[in-house]
Formats: structure tokens, C-alpha cells, sequence
């Protein structure tokens, strides 16, 4: 967690993919403080996307914790700009939904995942 | 009917860990969370198309659904018990596994998203695309897997 699903209108490449995944990542780890560990991107290629996007976004995130409306505002506006950069866009073709749900849902390494702002305790454990 | 959706790199597992896989998802889930029917949902993305840490990934995602309000110490123990028996099949780190039970409206959101941003017809594209290779798992007797790209 978090899992970004990219869908795009036309076939994506794996070097493309790795770099906007890579900004994807610097972004999420630099507005949440979430960990790199944590972050998975996935890719799914042509896709008919409704209105004038041409990347659509999904973002899987914890919510609760240190995420607030200003925090998920700023990774959602970081997310755009940055992924538009990486794939040659302009920031009107690419459209983010995040999708928050208890940190406590989930599971990874064996153990149930912490809220956000707790991580560098529980990669410590 | 609740769901479970599972999202794999293609070729991560073979044909018959996938079945046993499928078969220990059932079992506990009826186990552990509830003996209503479930369909598990098996995506598996194709390379240069799934990465984890800035890298290509190894990461197996499983994401089940359960009723609102669910205990959470019963979630631990599926979660747990889930983590143990994938992990005992597949030899994968349990670093490498993320698992959800997700309350039932939130994993609607969620099961929604990708038919949310398609068009009416790209809806209408990927509902016969699920739906083709849902008629070829059950001809063959064998999970529903299909590639999320279309």
C-alpha cells in the first residue's frame, strides 16, 4: 500500500512505465512520508477512458493518520504534474482519484500495515 | 457473493499454484470470514508493467471483501492465517505479499474504479472482456485470470 493503476488510452513501454513510476513513487514518499517499500504502480494499456484524459489514475492509500484533506490535496495536484512531466503530457490529460481506506485493513510483511505518519516504527519492529 | 481480487506479475506462478492458490483463498475465507460464495478475480500484468520500490516488482496483492463492520481481530486472523498458507505455497517472502479485507462499501469503490473512468464503451469492452475469459475458466473448470490490459 498504496497501489496506483494507471490506465492508458494506447500501449504504454516498460521504459516509460519505470520512469513515471519512479516520479510516482518520489511523490507519494515526499508528501506522506510513506516509505518506497510500500509504493506498487501498475500499468494497464488501452483502455477507453471517458472525457479528455488520456492517463487515468487510481490511487489505493491509508487514510486516517497524519493524511488530512490539505495532505491528500497536494499529493493528488504533485501526483498530476509530475506523472503529465514523465509521460509527455499536459496536466489537463491526466486525471488522479485516491481511494483512502483504515491502514488496519491491510497486511504486509506478515504484519498489519501502521497509520500513516507511524512507519519508521514498524519497519523497525 | 463477495470477491477477492488478486493482482500477480503474468508467469509469477504456475498453472497449478494458481489453482491451489484459488482453492486455499476459499477455504480459509469460508474459515475465517464468512461461507457465502466467493468469486476470486485473478489479474496477472504482463512484465515492464508492475513495479514496486522503483523497481520491477515481485509483490503479490489480495484484496477480499468482507461485510461492513467486521471484527477486527477476526480480519488479523484471516489476514495472518492468509499471509502464512500463500507464503508456504509459493515461497514468497512475506515481504512481497500485501493483503486487504476490505468492508464491503469501500471495496466497492475500489472494485469500481477501473469501469468508473471508461467510457461507455470502454466499459462495454472490458465488461466482455472479464466475461470472455469468464466463459473459458468455467468451460475449462479453472480460475478466472485475465490481463487488465485490454
Amino acid at each position: 500500500m498504496p497501489v496506483y493503476t494507471l490506465a492508458s488510452r494506447g500501449s504504454s513501454n516498460a521504459q516509460t512505465n519505470k520512469a513515471i513510476a519512479d516520479r510516482i513513487t518520489d511523490i507519494h514518499c515526499d508528501t506522506t512520508g510513506a516509505p518506497p517499500e510500500f509504493v506498487n504502480v501498475i500499468f494497464m494499456d488501452n483502455h477507453p477512458l471517458k472525457g479528455q484524459a488520456k492517463l487515468s489514475v487510481t490511487g489505493n492509500v491509508r487514510s486516517g493518520g497524519n493524511r488530512n484533506q490539505e495532505l491528500t490535496d497536494s499529493l493528488r495536484n504533485n501526483l498530476i504534474n509530475s506523472i503529465a512531466e514523465a509521460a509527455g503530457l499536459a496536466s489537463d490529460d491526466v486525471a488522479v482519484e485516491l481511494i483512502g481506506f483504515p491502514a488496519s485493513w491491510g497486511m504486509e510483511g506478515g504484519e498489519i500495515l501502521p497509520e500513516p505518519g507511524e512507519e519508521a516504527a514498524w519497519l523497525n519492529r | 457473493m463477495k470477491k477477492v481480487l488478486v493482482m500477480i506479475q503474468e508467469n509469477q506462478f504456475s498453472d497449478a499454484q494458481i489453482s491451489e492458490l484459488e482453492k486455499l483463498l476459499k477455504r480459509l475465507y469460508a474459515e475465517h470470514v464468512s461461507q457465502e460464495k466467493l468469486t476470486v478475480i485473478w489479474s496477472e500484468v504482463a512484465a515492464g508493467r508492475f513495479f514496486t520500490n522503483y523497481a520491477a516488482s515481485q509483490t503479490s496483492i489480495v484484496s477480499a471483501e468482507c461485510d461492513n463492520g467486521f471484527p477486527q481481530k477476526k480480519r488479523v486472523d484471516y489476514l495472518t492465517a492468509l499471509a502464512e498458507a500463500w507464503s508456504a505455497v509459493t515461497g514468497q517472502d512475506l515481504e512481497s505479499l500485501m493483503l486487504a479485507l476490505v468492508d464491503a462499501t469501500e471495496f466497492k469503490v475500489i472494485a469500481d474504479s477501473t469501469l468508473r473512468r471508461l467510457s461507455a464503451w470502454g466499459r462495454l469492452r472490458f465488461g466482455m472482456h472479464v466475461a470472455s475469459n469468464l466463459m473459458g475458466a468455467k468451460l475449462r473448470g479453472k480460475p478466472l485470470r485475465f490481463s487488465p490490459s485490454l
